[in-house]
């Protein structure tokens, strides 16, 4: 009996070690940007700690919000008022979202956002037409990375002086007004209130100038540049910084790493820390999205694993590895 | 600005019933920054002088004064004259600082709290606060009823009430005075929203939280319809139709003369219909100087009263009447609308140069990398 369990879970096993993780990604992906952007046609919600960019300004068609919204209103309140009881209503949202994230850490950028989904969506696109992709490269990569930090810096400190009286509170929600998810989300729910510049005041004219800007610089870039957006994500940012509890994780064994390079060649985020780095055991950096494309492309086993609360739940085989390659290796690597 | 006025003057054609000659010379005035030839209807200090020299036939009409409300109208605001008028404190007579910790507008349980004046004044621009000992109803969210006492202060009229949960509070006035042989029922009623969070309330709970109530205490009063899909966040805008309908004892009253007037003065009067309806189109009147002053937030009240007479007679504190005249009045806020500071075309170009800048930059970076062949030739 025992036998015959243990030879139904290698079986299990060795199925989803197997998977293609391409198409799993796809209909996983495409199934939740349904849910987060059509999802409140349904009566679903999902409240308004979602750790990803299921965007508030989707009125109609939301089924959560972003938390970062909530965030920035919560923090723009009186100081008077954010510093006494009525401040419990910050932490109590923050607990909600903190409770929301550790269940599938940064796998909700990589599996779960609408706005990261759309990205790859546009690099599909991309590759239809011929057209070559982009990189950042070494340099600019490095040089970059910490601008997600300085707009969650920003993100937080705008509404904060808000609330002291520092600032005009037409600087409400500052991220939002920029981030292009504000802009592109409602608009597939035929919501276009959102591709207008504010001239009631000049820092309200700003911000929504600089909206529709990056939501113009986004489409560019994220059709030649995979991920593009990902990189200044201040929820990126967020995420790493309290990702340590997290259940889901990715793992790495620095002792059977050939360093052949594939993880790095099939990273969106060009990580190249996940071919170089065979001394840490978390695999996981400021910048991935746990897309799970490095597990999928490693050929040697068990050298990269993805765990939930310890529990291996997918890995790199050689079986697996040979298997994806030999249908088109199931990971959009750099050579596409 | 000229154009914005121009555009203002248009948006005046809106208030239901007015003439296009009208308007056309109220454009006018507003192109000469309220101070031209126009009208005498159209201007409120020439209305004053008309009604100085005696002449009746001001009240009433439409235009921009008192729009035949009266000066002796009496009504209920949550918007503080104090604040209003640019003075004071904001703290009214007979209050006391929030003090002890607490915050101003809470109650010492730490309960939200709301405050209602009387104004007397048919402009909401130039009415005044006034005196009174009357008690006031408020209803709240949940239907419930509760009578509150004013504490003789001697200042302006005000009341404060608790408004533990989110939603809208009627809060109503009555006053009754005989005069010669008939009894003038006053009824002055303010719809007051407590709305705090957002985030996270379903759509239907918000909008069933400002569903219209009427008080079975009340004999009469005007009810604003709501709009469609409004919400507790719901905000009246220029533009918007209002349609208010006029109710004695629960029953639609038929050709009452109901009078919108807005918070710059500018009124329109109409006979309520069968249903006691009798609509409206908030026109838009806040034009500040330069657009850099221009304030999304900017709140203008609106006042509408209906009035009628019945030959009900009766006795009232001793005297006899024969004839009774019902007075309703009701108050509420309108801002700018979206369309009012928002630009598509604006927004579309500003997209679309993010869009070529990035595609462009894009292009020539790749055109500059692109080495021209060169033949290599080797010297065997």
């Amino acid at each position: 009996m025992s036998e015959c369990r243990g030879r139904s879970t290698s079986r299990i096993r060795r199925a989803v070690n197997n998977v293609d993780l391409q198409s799993f990604r796809f209909w996983f992906q495409f199934t939740a940007f349904v849910l987060f952007v059509y999802g409140g046609y349904l009566a679903i919600d999902l409240g308004n700690s979602i750790p990803m960019f299921s965007c508030g300004y989707n009125r109609e068609g939301r089924a959560g919000v972003c938390y970062l919204l909530p965030l920035q209103h919560q923090l723009a309140r009186p100081w008077e008022q954010l510093f006494s009881a009525a401040g419990i209503a910050v932490l109590t949202g923050f607990g909600l979202f903190f409770l929301w994230f550790i269940v599938l850490n940064k796998g909700w950028c990589g599996f779960m956002c609408p706005l990261g989904t759309l990205q790859d969506w546009l690099t599909s696109l991309r590759k239809r037409t011929g057209i070559r992709y982009s990189l950042y490269g070494e340099k600019p990569f490095n040089a970059l990375s910490w601008v997600k930090f300085v707009l969650l810096a920003l993100m937080i400190l705008i509404p904060l002086g808000i609330g002291g009286g520092w600032f005009s509170h037409d600087m409400g929600a500052p991220f939002c007004q920029i981030c292009p998810g504000r802009v592109v989300l409602p608009l597939f729910t035929g919501d276009t209130t959102q591709l207008t510049l504010d001239f009631s005041s000049v820092s309200g004219l700003v911000l929504t100038g600089l909206g529709m800007f990056i939501a113009g610089m986004f489409l560019i870039g994220s059709f030649i540049k995979k991920r593009f957006f990902c990189f200044f994500c201040p929820m990126s940012a967020l995420h790493y910084l309290i990702a340590k509890p997290a259940l889901l994780k990715l793992k790495k064994d620095g002792e059977t790493c050939t360093k052949c390079g594939n993880c790095f060649n099939v990273c969106d985020m060009e990580i190249r820390a996940i071919a170089d780095d065979i001394v840490k055991k978390d695999a996981m950096t400021d910048d991935c999205t746990l897309c799970l494309k490095c597990v999928a492309a490693c050929p040697e086993p068990g050298t990269l694993k993805v765990e939930f609360a310890g529990l291996k739940i997918f890995e790199s085989t050689e079986e697996g590895f040979l298997k994806r390659m030999n249908k088109g290796a199931g990971c959009d690597g750099h050579s596409h | 600005m000229r154009i914005i006025h121009l555009l203002a003057a248009s948006a005046i054609l809106l208030v239901s019933g007015a003439s296009l000659a009208q308007h056309a010379e109220a454009a006018k005035a507003m192109n000469h920054g309220g101070q031209g030839d126009a009208h005498a209807r159209n201007n409120p200090e020439k209305q004053e002088a008309a009604r100085g020299r005696g002449s009746a036939s001001m009240a009433g009409s439409n235009g921009r004064g008192d729009g035949g409300q009266g000066d002796g109208v009496l009504w209920l605001t949550d918007a503080s004259a104090f604040k209003r008028n640019g003075k004071g404190s904001g703290r009214p007579a007979g209050d006391k600082p929030a003090g002890g910790g607490r915050m101003a507008g809470m109650d010492k349980d730490g309960v939200p709290t709301r405050r209602v004046w009387l104004n007397v004044g048919g402009n909401p621009k130039t009415a005044r606060p006034v005196t009174a000992e009357e008690s006031a109803l408020v209803q709240g969210p949940d239907g419930n009823t509760r009578e509150i006492a004013v504490e003789p202060h001697g200042g302006p009229y005000n009341v404060k009430f608790p408004t533990p949960s989110q939603g809208s509070y009627n809060v109503y006035f009555t006053r009754r005075a005989l005069a010669r042989d008939t009894l003038n029922i006053t009824l002055a009623k303010a719809e007051v929203v407590f709305a705090s969070m957002g985030h996270g309330m379903p759509k239907d709970v918000a909008a069933r939280l400002v569903v219209p109530r009427t008080e079975a205490r009340i004999p009469v009063e005007i009810v604003r319809e709501r709009q469609d899909k409004e919400t507790l966040f719901t905000r009246l805008n220029y533009g918007d139709e209002i349609v208010f309908q006029v109710l004695q004892a629960g029953k639609p009253v038929q050709n009452a003369r109901v009078t919108f007037t807005s918070g710059q003065g500018w009124s329109n009067s109409v006979q309520s219909d069968e249903d006691g309806r009798a609509t409206f189109t908030v026109i838009r009147d806040y034009y500040p100087e330069d657009w850099r002053l221009f304030d999304k937030r900017h709140r203008e009240n609106y006042l509408v009263s209906a009035s009628f007479s019945t030959p009900e007679a009766g006795e009232y504190l001793g005297g006899k009447y024969a004839a009774t005249r019902y007075t309703a009045t009701l108050s509420g806020a309108y801002y700018p609308g979206m369309a009012d500071y928002e630009s598509y075309s604006s927004g579309l170009m500003v997209g679309t140069a993010g869009l070529l800048f990035t595609g462009s930059s894009v292009w020539l970076y790749r055109r500059r990398r692109v080495k021209p062949y060169q033949e290599v030739r080797f010297d065997e």
